[in-house]
């Protein structure tokens, strides 16, 4: 038929997809069991019903059901058909075929984004005509309606972008065979709830007050960005919401385009890197730029958040920027090994990058906190702090870099290993034989060395921050001891590049 | 038997460096492999390193328009790395590839080399849920083809194969053999200018052998360039222009075949009903010398040409041997691998 041939030449993915997954039982299955179920729960709904009042309360009851069912459903389906699809497809070899295709890696991803979980979408339409009956049944309005369907359409288009990503990364995933059922319930458990509350706390917070959609009964939590409210139900937290979906839309396609042509890369790229740094950083701090925040405890919250955020991008940064040792092995092979290789080439070690995504963020944040510090009464040794977490964060880079070129055989678990362990041991040391809230300079060398200058909302003693420098001249000397050895690795692999029989 | 082959032989391309290894040849250099046609394939200094293990190690190879290029060598020789370089699927550790004059870019998506290549790798995996129809069409349509061209070539490809009358049935109802040759029509549907074949014919009948055979000569006689890798050395032998010899990553060896054979080893078998002691004699006169074999036969080394040959029968009935066998010997593609590549790098 000659639709169906427009349709394999706009995009054969899609096309084939299709012919996978909507074979006729499949398809009279699925919209024979969405048609039982939605009949079953009406019927349920409204039994006993007699009055009118009664009647549009129940419709308000099913419009609230399916306005939380629909996302958790077309996510957790959508999210694990997409996954397994991709760990089937590597598993068997095909993908390889696909790759070998001049087509360009953004249609073939399309198509597998649209047409894998074509029965779940085929769930999803077969109830909106009850969604909407019962929206109109209890007066809401279309703008809800709307928004409702773009924000849950361009969320669903990230996070089965997100499921492409995970379904073609293999080198990061422990076990292929469950990564689809990890995927799933990272849905339900996270990205579901999060979804809904915050849109529930943003986009539609009018049509929450209006209509009782949605539990309101709790305390309403201000969010703003960059002095803008987005609670207050204006079209700019729709808008908000929308253009982050889009830019970060954007940077995951960024990643799957460049790994499916190249899956044994790293799964980030040093530009794409920095960008997602610069971009974590202003999105971050821009919610700690409220009317609302004056006093210093409330500033510093923002300054924690920024430094989790970051402390993750780093941690994420270590398993996905680090290249393997065979990448480094055609780095050293074909490329100069100057500062330019190492801070944009992909295969060039990831040490450089780490640092300039350090830089990147605090570029941003040490501005804000001067700022911050000259109107508050704290120390001005919390400018020097942060130099501190900065240096830990390098060894972390360093310690990967190195695990990474060795010959072990899962250097991303080693890696995730080590650092947990570099992380949560001194943490614990510090919780069990820290007595109460005093400090003595052993103990702050001890807390500097691992990343733990000050607690946030503490202020350090004048007369520990000589320990503090010390503690951090201790970083200094384990960071350039780590830099030599990463060296010394660099240099052997050099030699084997050169004579690899020798 | 009759000689079969009457081939004007040259010495070899070996070089031999003073350790003993054998040296690499630079083809486009020292060894064109066919003057007069444009090379399709071409790389220079071509490396694979998976740590410590050299997969590929500075291959220098040509391959001219319209030749079948056998790849032999034993098994992690790195054939299978050679060709999924060429095709795409791996990057070199250094060194260049050439497709069609156009070099492969690193990190880069390839889109118009990818569309004169066609790989089928010893694996095959296809998708058991489509028909064969449906299959073909994914992959027409992956590769630009639309429309009334592409149904007019998945009907020539099937041909091709001899796979029409199961263009509607589900590829999980196909045996293997077919699904083999499905693979192949897969491979060719885009008519590439190269084509890459990694053992096409292991785990296949003798019979299936045969008609895979077919298939590659008919696609030889449309003119596309083939590089066939292959355990089955006389396959090889029946149908390839060109030999390259691997061993522990190097192209050890490498031209056309008739290029190849050793003069040294043409022979002349010679039957005599009876009286083998005389014929050897008679042979030692003109300064022959004779290598007397079993069952009254022996053996002479004869490089001369045909006529020469022919020359010398004519010469032997008139001097009244009773000849029941006259034939000429050349050596194999085997005795070609196992003398000039096989072991030597080890």
């Amino acid at each position: 038929m000659n639709w169906i041939n427009q349709i394999g030449n706009w995009n054969p993915q899609f096309l084939r997809e299709c012919r996978g997954h909507l074979k006729p039982r499949s398809v009279i299955a699925t919209l024979g069991t969405s048609a039982v179920f939605q009949i079953l729960f009406c019927a349920l709904v409204f039994q006993n019903v007699t009055t009118a009042s009664q009647i549009d309360a129940r419709w308000l009851y099913v419009c609230r059901i399916l306005m939380w069912l629909l996302p958790y459903f077309i996510f957790i389906a959508g999210g694990y058909y997409l996954v397994n699809d991709l760990t089937q497809e590597e598993k068997k070899g095909t993908l390889n075929f696909i790759r070998l295709s001049p087509r360009p890696a953004r249609e073939i991803l399309l198509g597998k984004l649209l047409g894998v979980p074509i029965l779940p979408y085929l769930v999803v339409l077969s109830v909106v005509p009850l969604h909407i009956f019962s929206m109109v049944q209890i007066g809401v309005p279309p703008t809800f309606f709307f928004s409702y369907y773009t924000l849950l359409g361009a969320t669903a288009f990230f996070y089965f972008s997100l499921a492409l990503l995970a379904g073609i990364t293999q080198n990061l995933q422990p076990k292929k065979a469950s990564s689809a059922i990890i995927f799933a319930a990272f849905s339900l458990l996270i990205f579901s709830p999060f979804f809904m509350f915050w849109n529930i706390n943003t986009s539609w917070r009018y049509v929450a007050t209006a209509f009782p959609l949605f539990d309101t009964s709790a305390p309403r939590s201000s969010i703003a960005w960059l002095y803008t409210s987005l609670t207050e139900g204006n079209f700019w937290a729709y808008g908000f919401t929308l253009i982050n979906l889009i830019i970060v839309t954007g940077l995951v396609w960024w990643m799957l385009e460049r790994l499916f042509h190249q899956p044994k890369t790293t799964l980030i790229s040093k530009r794409c890197s920095y960008l997602l740094t610069a971009y974590i950083n202003v999105l971050i701090w821009g919610f700690f730029q409220h009317r609302e925040l004056v006093s210093d405890p409330e500033l510093f919250v923002g300054f924690q958040n920024l430094y989790l955020a970051n402390f993750g991008l780093v941690l994420f940064f270590l398993l996905a920027l680090t290249p393997r040792r065979q990448q480094l092995f055609d780095w050293l092979s074909y490329s100069k090994t100057n500062l330019a290789t190492r801070l944009w080439m992909d295969k060039s070690p990831a040490f450089s990058a780490v640092g300039v995504n350090i830089l990147i963020a605090g570029l941003l944040v040490w501005p804000w906190l001067i700022v911050v510090l000259r109107a508050s009464s704290v120390s001005m040794h919390f400018l020097i702090m942060p130099l501190s977490i900065v240096l830990s964060w390098l060894i972390y880079a360093a310690i990967a870099q190195i695990i990474f070129t060795s010959q072990v055989r899962s250097p991303a678990l080693w890696t995730a290993g080590s650092i947990l362990l570099l992380i949560i041991v001194p943490l614990i040391a510090l919780v069990i034989f820290q007595n109460g809230t005093a400090m003595n300079p052993l103990w702050m060398v001890y807390r500097t060395v691992f990343g733990y200058p000050f607690s946030f909302y503490d202020e350090t003693p004048s007369g520990l921050v000589a320990a503090l420098y010390g503690g951090m001249a201790l970083q200094g000397v384990v960071l350039a001891v780590l830099v030599t050895v990463l060296r010394r690795r660099l240099q052997q692999l050099r030699r084997l590049v050169q004579s690899p029989r020798g | 038997m009759l000689a079969k082959v009457l081939v004007y032989a040259t010495t070899t391309q070996l070089n031999l460096r003073g350790d003993g290894m054998s040296e690499a040849l630079s083809p486009s250099q020292d060894l064109p492999p066919n003057a007069t046609q444009p090379l399709v394939v071409e790389t220079r200094g071509l490396t694979k390193q998976f740590d410590r293990h050299v997969a590929v190690d500075n291959v220098d190879l040509a391959i001219a328009a319209g030749e079948v290029y056998g790849l032999i060598g034993p098994n992690g020789a790195g054939k299978t790395t050679l060709i999924r370089l060429l095709a795409t699927a791996e990057e070199p550790t250094a060194g260049d590839v050439l497709i069609g004059g156009q070099r492969l870019k690193r990190g880069h998506p390839n889109a118009q080399i990818k569309h004169q290549l066609g790989l089928l790798p010893d694996n095959f995996p296809l998708y058991d849920d489509l028909t064969v129809d449906e299959y073909l069409q994914y992959f027409g349509q992956l590769y630009y083809l639309q429309g009334p061209n592409l149904h007019q070539r998945i009907g020539d490809v099937l041909a091709l194969v001899s796979l029409e009358n199961k263009r509607h049935a589900l590829i999980s109802a196909l045996s293997r053999g077919m699904k083999q040759r499905l693979s192949l029509a897969r491979t060719v549907l885009h008519k590439p200018t190269l084509l890459l074949l990694d053992e096409p014919v292991s785990g296949l009948d003798p019979i299936a052998r045969i008609e895979y055979r077919q298939t590659i000569k008919m696609l030889q006689q449309e003119g596309i360039t083939i590089l066939i890798s292959s355990h089955i050395l006389s396959d090889l032998e029946d149908f390839c222009t060109a030999i390259g010899i691997m061993e522990q990553g190097r192209l050890v060896q490498s031209g056309q075949l008739h290029t190849l054979y050793e003069p040294a080893t043409q022979q002349l078998i010679i039957s005599v009903v009876d009286n083998i002691d005389g014929l050897v004699r008679y042979l030692s006169d003109q300064t022959i010398p004779a290598r007397p074999l079993d069952n009254n036969q022996l053996a002479i080394q004869f490089t001369e040409d045909a006529q020469a040959a022919a020359n010398l029968l004519r010469q032997l009935i008139s001097a009244d041997f009773a000849i029941t066998e006259f034939y000429r010997t050349q050596e194999t593609l085997e005795d070609i691998f196992i003398r000039s590549g096989h072991g030597r790098t080890a």
